[in-house]
């Protein structure tokens, strides 16, 4: 089914709507969950999770991407559940080694504006993602919007893991760089 | 700023981002195995190398080029028999020729040799010249394959290198299986052309393929050399004919090139 006839069955209210999103994309949020929590009873929960989020969420909301709309609803979900985790059982999963990476970008430290504009932020980072190569582009976000591993970035990239690691360092390091320009604190 | 405000950050990337990296993701990158390719290209020049080879074992006279194997003489052709045939004129060979014909035994590539020890005790003064030549006698069929009709009499090339002997390998190969000959030929190399040529005489399908060529006299005439072959066959009514090839090995200048040399038949 369209994604288009989807998001009506949402908008009709119509139950139908969850089992179809399961048939589409249960597969592809499932994959997504996992590279946060690394456990498949919570990517399962996480996943159910999206499924209620979008029924509440859509209406109002109308996604023109309806993939690209689950998969941001399941990773603020995961992640949400890994934070929750306590130190103990946060096991080394995908996105708590892209953390580390991100470290490369930002301070660490606690800064005076606490309540950073997320959203400004976020459209910072897109406009610097947008002057990058598609390669690099496309690398970053696969590392650290749907936190794919390196082997898993390098295949459908195209290149060798070690290309991958030193495009997304090069990446990281320009995105540093940028903020720091555009006035962030970083 | 910690790591953390930054995923979160990236998690509101703008859609459209998003999906077009989510299209990369899925559709995986086409990464051209060169090695598979490699190591499949071998094998195919490996595998058309050896069809080629064991189409040339099987199918002598296709390629000229490869050493093909010796051609397999008809059992006929092994018998050492003396018997007159009718020679070239049709009249039926005296006693006397009998006696002089030196008939030479065949080996199993359908070859045969004749050396000067098989000389008649009553040989002509003129045997002294034959006594100076080694004579092999090769057998050349036609080449089924060739798509030319050759319609050719018997011809005589006088070869004085090896690289003339190659030559005559390859203008010839269309129109003979030479197998027996690339085979007879091997011991004559360059160092062989320093003291000796090679006197080719090709007798085309004028000789049956049961009979027996041999050369009975060789001589000095007025015009060049003259050759005297006896053909024989035992069943005159053989309408079967192949080709042959004699080899005379002369001494290094002994047959000028500007000379003549006729074949008589007997």
């Amino acid at each position: 089914m369209e994604d288009e006839q989807i998001i009506s069955l949402y908008w009709d209210r119509d139950e139908a709507a969850i089992r179809e999103t399961q048939i589409k994309y249960e597969r592809y949020l499932t994959k997504i969950a996992y590279n946060i929590l690394n456990n498949t009873d919570d990517s399962r929960e996480s996943v159910n999770d999206t499924y209620l989020a979008a029924w509440n969420s859509m209406p109002p909301h109308r996604p023109s991407i309806l993939s690209a709309y689950l998969a941001k609803l399941t990773r603020r979900i995961s992640i949400d559940c890994f934070r929750s985790r306590t130190r103990d059982k946060r096991m080394a999963s995908e996105y708590a080694i892209s953390l580390s990476e991100l470290d490369d970008c930002v301070s660490g430290g606690n800064t005076t504006e606490e309540t950073v504009n997320v959203k400004l932020l976020a459209d910072t980072i897109g406009i610097y993602l947008r002057l990058q190569s598609e390669e690099a582009r496309t690398a970053f976000i696969g590392r650290y919007y749907f936190l794919d591993s390196i082997k898993e970035v390098a295949a459908y990239c195209g290149m060798s893991e070690s290309k991958a690691k030193s495009l997304l360092y090069r990446t990281r390091t320009g995105l540093k760089e940028y903020l720091e320009k555009e006035g962030f604190c970083v | 700023m910690t790591a953390e405000k930054l995923h979160d950050a990236i998690g509101l990337l703008p859609a459209d981002l998003v999906a077009a990296a989510d299209i990369k993701r899925t559709k995986k990158a086409r990464i051209i195995p060169w090695k598979r390719y490699a190591a499949m290209a071998a094998c195919f020049v490996l595998i058309l190398f050896g069809g080629l080879l064991f189409r040339s074992m099987l199918l002598p006279g296709l390629n000229g080029a490869s050493k093909m194997a010796a051609y397999e003489a008809a059992p006929e052709a092994n018998d050492n028999a003396a018997a007159g045939g009718t020679a070239e004129n049709g009249a039926a060979p005296t006693a006397q020729d009998s006696n002089t014909q030196i008939t030479a035994g065949t080996r199993d590539s359908g070859q045969s040799s004749q050396t000067s020890d098989a000389v008649s005790p009553d040989a002509s003064p003129s045997q002294e010249y034959a006594a100076s030549f080694a004579v092999h006698y090769v057998n050349t069929p036609d080449n089924p394959y060739s798509a030319q009709c050759y319609i050719s009499g018997p011809g005589t090339t006088l070869v004085s290198s090896r690289e003339d002997l190659d030559d005559y390998c390859r203008e010839n190969q269309n129109q003979y299986i030479l197998d027996a000959f690339v085979s007879s030929c091997e011991a004559y190399d360059e160092a062989w052309f320093q003291t000796h040529d090679l006197l080719l005489i090709a007798l085309d399908a004028i000789v049956p393929a049961d009979g027996s060529v041999t050369v009975t006299d060789i001589t000095p005439g007025t015009e060049g050399w003259e050759v005297h072959i006896h053909l024989s066959q035992e069943d005159a009514a053989s309408e079967y004919t192949t080709n042959w090839h004699i080899l005379l090995e002369t001494e290094k200048g002994l047959i000028s090139g500007a000379e003549a040399v006729l074949l008589i038949f007997e």
